[in-house]
């Protein structure tokens, strides 16, 4: 069955755009069989694209900012955070609790109370894109950085460094493939949270955007913003992929 | 601390005791007495578990010691030095560091190095040291390759570099070549000797191979099973330089056996016998 023209090299190359086009393809066909407020056909959200490009495009951006804002913010308190549990047991410990609980309250739930707090909708967007994507950053960094082989501690140990020099020589380069990983799951958690904070409060944003299209019934115009909101969350995980595949050829590379 | 230190005055440890503490702490090195002279070397053996990796974290400072004290040239070992340098079993490379840059990871830690590693000049000249000790071993090709890319062999001799490679007075190894193969280990035999002859750094190696340490070392401290005692203090039958055809002659196995014998009786003795009978 190797020669057969499935596993040929140019058709699993392929693969991918055949089962894209299926995939639309089925989704035509449904579209066609149910009324179009229900399930928009792929040429009807395709439309719906091209009649607003602007608009999409302005309220696609006003989502990334928030998003991006409280993911940077994430990954540096994060990573900071993380590898000091990572270097500390002390802290490791007494951290852990308050981290666990915090991640596990659904964040749809705090929205409406940060509304309160924070009745900007750009802030409360941040904060929720923060919250959201801070959690797996901190607990990524921190495993891998507590996981120092010991001999490798004894050997910078012996020659009077310090702990900060072992976690800048050791830890953070060796955590580094991890926090990239994480970095990748996160970045599309991050948007999960703006788009929460936008349905909440906000007249702007993908967000209110699909909440006004829906309540319109203008389940094409929804859909053409989830296309946009999915390109946006699909190119940044794509970012973070290939830095983690950069900074982690090492771990892969064998003789 | 070290401008009055004495030069030729070797290690020194005397009546060190190590118990860890703690509930029902281990008692783990009892009164240990010995001298190594300035540029010499010396293995320690023992039984299993009976306190020689402790004690070479006695002698590099990574612990201070219950009782007792070590001196190096005179001066009590009181916490960490950068005039030591370690070598393990695991060779514990930094797979991101191609061998050359993993060799020179020492120089950025320690602080009479680090200001040179700023200039340019300083950089090459401290590369091209690097270069010099890795064709020492016999890894002039392989220098810009990743850990990965190295055997077994090849990762411990960049570990020895990287342990030598800021010139220290004296190199702890313990059991450094625990992990390889026989041809490999008796290959690194050679590396190791011929680095000491020409370095000259005073050597402390902890191993269980007893033709490694009598083929080696100046002297053989053996150890008893925990809390470790000295047993007794051998000379292999030869001078130096040797040669690893000496293994074969007919003193140097007797010596072996000697030592051999020793250790029997030694966990005859302890508390393995004990666990055991």
């Amino acid at each position: 069955m190797n020669s057969s023209i499935w596993n040929a090299r140019w058709m699993q190359a392929l693969s991918p755009i055949l089962f894209a086009l299926v995939f639309l393809g089925l989704w035509q066909l449904a579209g066609w069989l149910t009324p179009t407020y229900q399930l928009p056909t792929v040429v009807e959200t395709w439309n719906a694209m091209l009649q607003k490009p602007w608009v999409l495009l302005k309220h696609g951006l006003y989502t990334l900012w928030p998003t991006l804002i409280g993911f940077g913010v994430a990954i540096v308190v994060g990573v900071v955070m993380g590898l000091s549990m990572g270097m500390s047991k002390f802290v490791y410990q007494g951290a852990y609790p308050i981290l666990v609980f915090f991640n596990a309250l659904p964040k749809v739930a705090i929205a409406p109370i940060l509304v309160l707090s924070f009745p900007s909708s750009f802030e409360l967007a941040v904060w929720m894109a923060f919250l959201i994507c801070f959690f797996p950053i901190v607990v990524n960094v921190a495993t891998s950085a507590a996981t120092v082989d010991r001999e490798m501690e004894d050997v910078l140990r012996a020659l009077g460094a310090g702990k900060w020099t072992i976690a800048w020589k050791v830890s953070l380069p060796q955590a580094t493939p991890h926090i990239f990983g994480a970095l990748k799951i996160a970045v599309t958690l991050a948007f999960i949270g703006t788009i929460i904070a936008e349905q909440q409060n906000a007249n702007e944003g993908l967000g209110w955007f699909i909440t006004v299209a829906s309540a319109n019934s203008q389940t094409a115009l929804g859909f053409a913003a989830l296309v946009v909101l999915g390109v946006e969350s699909v190119i940044l995980y794509a970012i973070f992929a290939v830095m983690e595949a950069r900074t982690a050829r090492w771990a892969f590379r064998s003789h | 601390m070290q401008d009055d230190s004495d030069k030729t005055a070797g290690l020194s440890l005397q009546r060190v005791g190590l118990t860890y503490p703690g509930h029902g702490g281990v008692h783990a090195l009892d009164e240990i007495s010995f001298d190594v002279p300035e540029g010499d070397f010396v293995a320690v053996v023992g039984p299993s578990g009976c306190g020689k990796s402790s004690l070479m974290k006695l002698v590099s400072g990574l612990l201070p010691p219950t009782t007792g004290e070590v001196r190096n040239r005179g001066a009590l070992v009181a916490g960490p030095a950068d005039t030591v340098g370690m070598g393990f079993q695991n060779p514990s490379l930094l797979p991101w560091r191609s061998a050359i840059d993993n060799v020179l990871l020492p120089l950025e830690v320690v602080k009479r190095y680090r200001s040179e590693l700023r200039t340019k000049a300083g950089k090459a000249k401290h590369r091209a040291r690097a270069m010099h000790l890795l064709e020492t071993v016999g890894l002039q090709d392989a220098a810009e390759l990743t850990p990965a890319q190295l055997s077994g062999g090849m990762r411990q001799r960049v570990s020895l570099c990287r342990a030598l490679i800021h010139e220290p007075s004296v190199l702890i190894l313990d059991e450094p070549f625990g992990a390889l193969d026989a041809f490999t280990r008796e290959d690194l035999w050679g590396v190791l000797y011929r680095l000491w002859r020409e370095a000259q750094f005073t050597c402390v190696l902890v191993t269980h191979d007893l033709r490694e340490a009598s083929l080696l070392a100046s002297k053989v401290v053996v150890l008893s099973n925990r809390p470790a005692n000295i047993m007794s203090i051998e000379t292999p039958p030869m001078g130096h330089p040797r040669n690893a055809d000496m293994l074969y002659q007919p003193e140097m196995v007797a010596f072996v056996r000697g030592l051999r014998d020793q250790i029997g009786r030694a966990m005859a003795r302890g508390p393995a016998a004990e666990a055991s009978a």
